[in-house]
């Protein structure tokens, strides 16, 4: 047989567009090519036959891993987000998703990091759960986050002495602010308990098993502020105000002392003559948590 | 009236990030123990992941003995190893190294 000579570069290219092609229902590789050629020929085109199969064959092969791995990972980075809606419209919109956002990275860690997005931009994978299921997957991939993202040294004393109106901060690394519309925080804890319990009673995950979305505690929309954060290498979840979480975002954003706190009081119900005393307790707080830092040193020569 | 309520503002959030910082000092040089416990307290809810890992091809049987199936342990998920450096594999791997 001859092969047609092809770059490496359009070798990998056509491996990946085959690779990652989604399954048919049946788990199968499809049919057609995303360009509609049929697949016998694709993989003809640039894969030999050996003994036992056909470059479909072996091909199929690897279109089955990549699917198998990257839904695995996604749905053991998710388990909350499964629960609510259910294995099987969990199944349909991980395929939907990596579909659309396939794996760019050389680890699997980022696989999920457009998903929250992804879900909001396409209510019809997730039913009548969707805004919840929006903030469950938000709180799953801030845990991704904060579970493994650098931490800087905070702020000393010498530094803080330093300050004045105009100075920038950065905020801890680890530290993720998750602008939710539920307090979904201790149902995504309670979620991903139940997930480890059938995990370790099963012995394996159940991914593969089918399961209904489950019943859920009532859970009233309340439009809620979360920051996820470690400390000595556990993760924590905490609930704040929407004025603090409105001031740790114009810090991160790099906005000047003095802005980022008038910033975190726009709109706010907070008496003025109570403000100085709750501004005090938070940055005393963020202090002792260590979240507050200096920015990186690029981004001062930038100013 | 603005400014002064700005700049009473900018000195409370002063006042708090020196007191906060000089608390989580002391809470850990006067006792390395307890420094911790001080900042859980106040850290929220806690998440504890210990899952045990998975194989992605457990249970898929269907290239047994066709090769192209890497039962990875899902690398450092659920471990510590690798915890504020960055860069965890789901599967274990590693960025590859150019020359």
């Amino acid at each position: 047989m001859t092969v047609p000579s092809m770059s490496l570069a359009d070798l990998q290219r056509t491996m990946a567009s085959a690779v990652m092609q989604p399954l048919t229902a049946g788990e199968n590789m499809r049919a057609k090519s995303r360009d509609g050629r049929p697949m016998r020929k694709v993989a003809a085109s640039f894969i030999a036959p050996n003994s036992n199969l056909t470059p479909f064959e072996r091909l199929e092969i690897y279109n089955r891993q990549y699917w198998y791995r990257v839904l695995s990972a996604l749905a053991e980075d998710f388990p909350g987000l499964r629960a609510v809606v259910g294995s099987r419209k969990f199944h349909a919109l991980s395929v939907a998703y990596l579909d659309a956002h396939p794996n760019r990275s050389f680890t699997l860690r980022n696989l999920g990091s457009h998903l929250a997005q992804w879900l909001a931009a396409n209510p019809k994978y997730a039913g009548r759960r969707h805004a919840l299921a929006v903030d469950v997957a938000r709180i799953e991939w801030a845990f991704v986050e904060t579970f493994d993202s650098a931490e800087d040294t905070p702020l000393t004393a010498e530094q803080i002495a330093t300050l004045d109106a105009g100075s920038k901060l950065a905020l801890q690394p680890h530290l993720q602010l998750i602008p939710l519309s539920y307090p979904a925080d201790e149902l995504v804890l309670n979620l991903h308990q139940r997930d480890k319990k059938q995990t370790s009673e099963a012995g394996v995950a159940s991914e593969e098993d089918e399961e209904p979305p489950i019943a859920l505690p009532h859970l009233r929309k309340k439009p809620t502020w979360l920051a996820s954060h470690r400390v000595d290498f556990s993760v924590y979840y905490l609930r704040i105000s929407r004025e603090e979480f409105s001031t740790l975002a114009a810090i991160r954003q790099g906005i000047g002392l003095a802005d980022a706190l008038a910033t975190g009081f726009v709109g706010s119900r907070i008496p003025a003559e109570r403000r100085a005393a709750q501004v005090q307790q938070w940055f005393a707080n963020w202090a002792e948590l260590g979240w507050i830092c200096t920015p990186p040193l690029e981004s001062i020569i930038k100013d | 009236m603005k400014n002064q309520l700005n700049a009473a503002l900018l000195t409370a959030a002063l006042a708090g990030l020196m007191g906060g910082t000089v608390a989580a000092h002391a809470a850990t040089t006067a006792n390395s123990t307890n420094g911790p416990i001080v900042k859980a307290m106040n850290a929220g809810l806690k998440y504890s992941s210990d899952k045990p890992a998975k194989h992605s091809c457990k249970g898929k049987n269907d290239c047994k003995g066709q090769g192209g199936c890497k039962s990875s342990d899902n690398g450092c998920k659920g471990k510590n190893s690798c915890k504020g450096k960055g860069g965890c594999a789901t599967d274990g791997s590693h960025m590859p190294k150019f020359a």
